[in-house]
């Protein structure tokens, strides 16, 4: 070795950069060289030294309830933040019998018919009426609504009632669906909102919700295998 | 890095329940089991905000900010690395990414604009510690602090480094030297 060890040198040394040739020059360097085995020895005792520095720390105050405070608020505040590790079914369940789970399955067959219906109130001869008529697709709709969202609610309630049958795969399976499906159905929304009128994503938000509904009774079914 | 953290989670959570564990019950939603996986983790997490950004005030708000992504994200976490870990990664992350979207306005500042302050928190916070040396740290410029600390404190390697900053493993290296050789001098003064 020639001259002394730069401190790039140094800090290659102890961070064992060097090859061991590289590294056995130095640690004859420093044999011979008082300068040398001084700046390495200060430089390793720093370094020690901050190695050694508390790894732990604690805060003026517990942050703990502004924590949950944001996570409260966010979960109240709607789908922008998702929190997959909380059921996003309700707690209290009540017991949904086969009947039901038969009914929840006509809701889906209506709300399909329910996007046939929403289709044809779109064509042009259909837009023509300013009125939809008494029990056209309007009402019938809206009736679908209603009952779709009460068949997703019971669906749900099931789930987190018996969500422990459900093996932690399929449950981790089945939250991604769901979480595919509700970001699809919040895009759609979105989309709406911007544009009304277009037929397209009236189907594809129906077609979402079709999704939705019948990954939740497969879901409930499941449980009752 | 790992072996570091394999210590510090030998000691479990106060509840005496493995902290994998709380993080399974955590991840179905059992918010009370969150709330251990914090209190066992905060301590850690606080000291490397802390130390990273270099002000108390940012520090618990990044503190925050790591245990309420650290609850968003639960469900991606599938157990390939240590909890601990994966953890430490996301508020690595979190800081650096903090960092970045504050601009260049902040990266000119100073780094730690009263360091007396500082080194008082900092010796109330982590008793016993050399708080000659916290405040040298303190003193660095935000990069050379971040890397220091990520480095000579956390124990991370440097293609770690390079990988999370995003910067080359050359640049990484220079970076730490400069701050050793800073961190000397401040002491030295």
């Amino acid at each position: 070795m020639n001259g002394h060890i730069d401190e790039a040198g140094m800090n290659d040394y102890l961070d064992g950069f060097l090859e061991p040739a590289e590294r056995a020059a130095v640690d004859k360097h420093v044999k011979e060289c008082e300068r040398c085995a001084g700046d390495l020895a200060v430089l390793s005792d720093l370094v020690a030294a901050i190695g050694g520095l508390p790894k732990e720390a604690e805060p003026n105050r517990d942050v703990w309830p502004d924590v949950r405070g944001r996570i409260a608020t966010a979960v109240e505040g709607g789908k922008t933040v998702q929190f997959p590790g909380t059921p996003r079914w309700g707690r209290r369940g009540i017991t949904m019998t086969m009947r039901q789970l038969a009914a929840a399955s006509i809701v889906l067959a209506f709300v399909s018919g329910g996007s046939v219906w929403l289709a044809m109130s779109r064509t042009p001869a259909a837009s023509l009426s300013t009125q939809p008529a008494l029990g056209g697709p309007l009402p019938m709709m809206q009736a679908a609504t209603s009952q779709y969202e009460q068949a997703v609610a019971s669906l749900e309630e099931i789930l987190e009632r018996e969500r422990d049958i459900l093996g932690p795969e399929t449950l981790a399976t089945l939250e991604t669906s769901l979480q595919s499906i509700e970001d699809a159905i919040q895009d759609a929304e979105d989309a709406l909102a911007e544009d009304p009128d277009s037929d397209l994503l009236h189907r594809l938000l129906i077609n979402h919700h079709q999704a939705k509904l019948r990954v939740l009774h497969q879901a409930a079914a499941a449980t009752r295998l | 890095m790992e072996a570091a953290l394999l210590r510090e989670t030998k000691a479990g959570s106060e509840s005496g329940v493995p902290i994998e564990d709380l993080v399974r019950n955590a991840q179905m939603g059992d918010a009370e089991s969150f709330e251990d996986v914090y209190r066992a983790s905060v301590g850690r997490i606080y000291a490397l905000c802390l130390r990273m950004s270099g002000d108390s005030t940012a520090a618990e708000e990044l503190t925050q900010d790591v245990f309420v992504r650290a609850w968003q994200n639960l469900g991606s976490f599938r157990g390939e690395s240590r909890f601990t870990t994966w953890l430490h990664r996301l508020a690595v992350n979190l800081v650096l990414q903090d960092r970045r979207s504050k601009g260049r306005r902040r990266a000119r500042e100073k780094p730690v604009a009263d360091l007396d302050r500082y080194g008082r928190h900092a010796r109330r916070a982590m008793p016993g510690t050399r708080v000659d040396l916290e405040r040298a740290i303190a003193g660095l410029p935000p990069k050379a602090r971040n890397v220091l600390v990520l480095r000579d404190v956390q124990g991370y390697k440097y293609e770690e480094i390079a990988k999370l900053t995003g910067v080359s493993l050359g640049t990484i290296k220079a970076q730490i030297h400069r701050a050793r050789a800073l961190v000397r001098e401040a002491l030295d003064r």
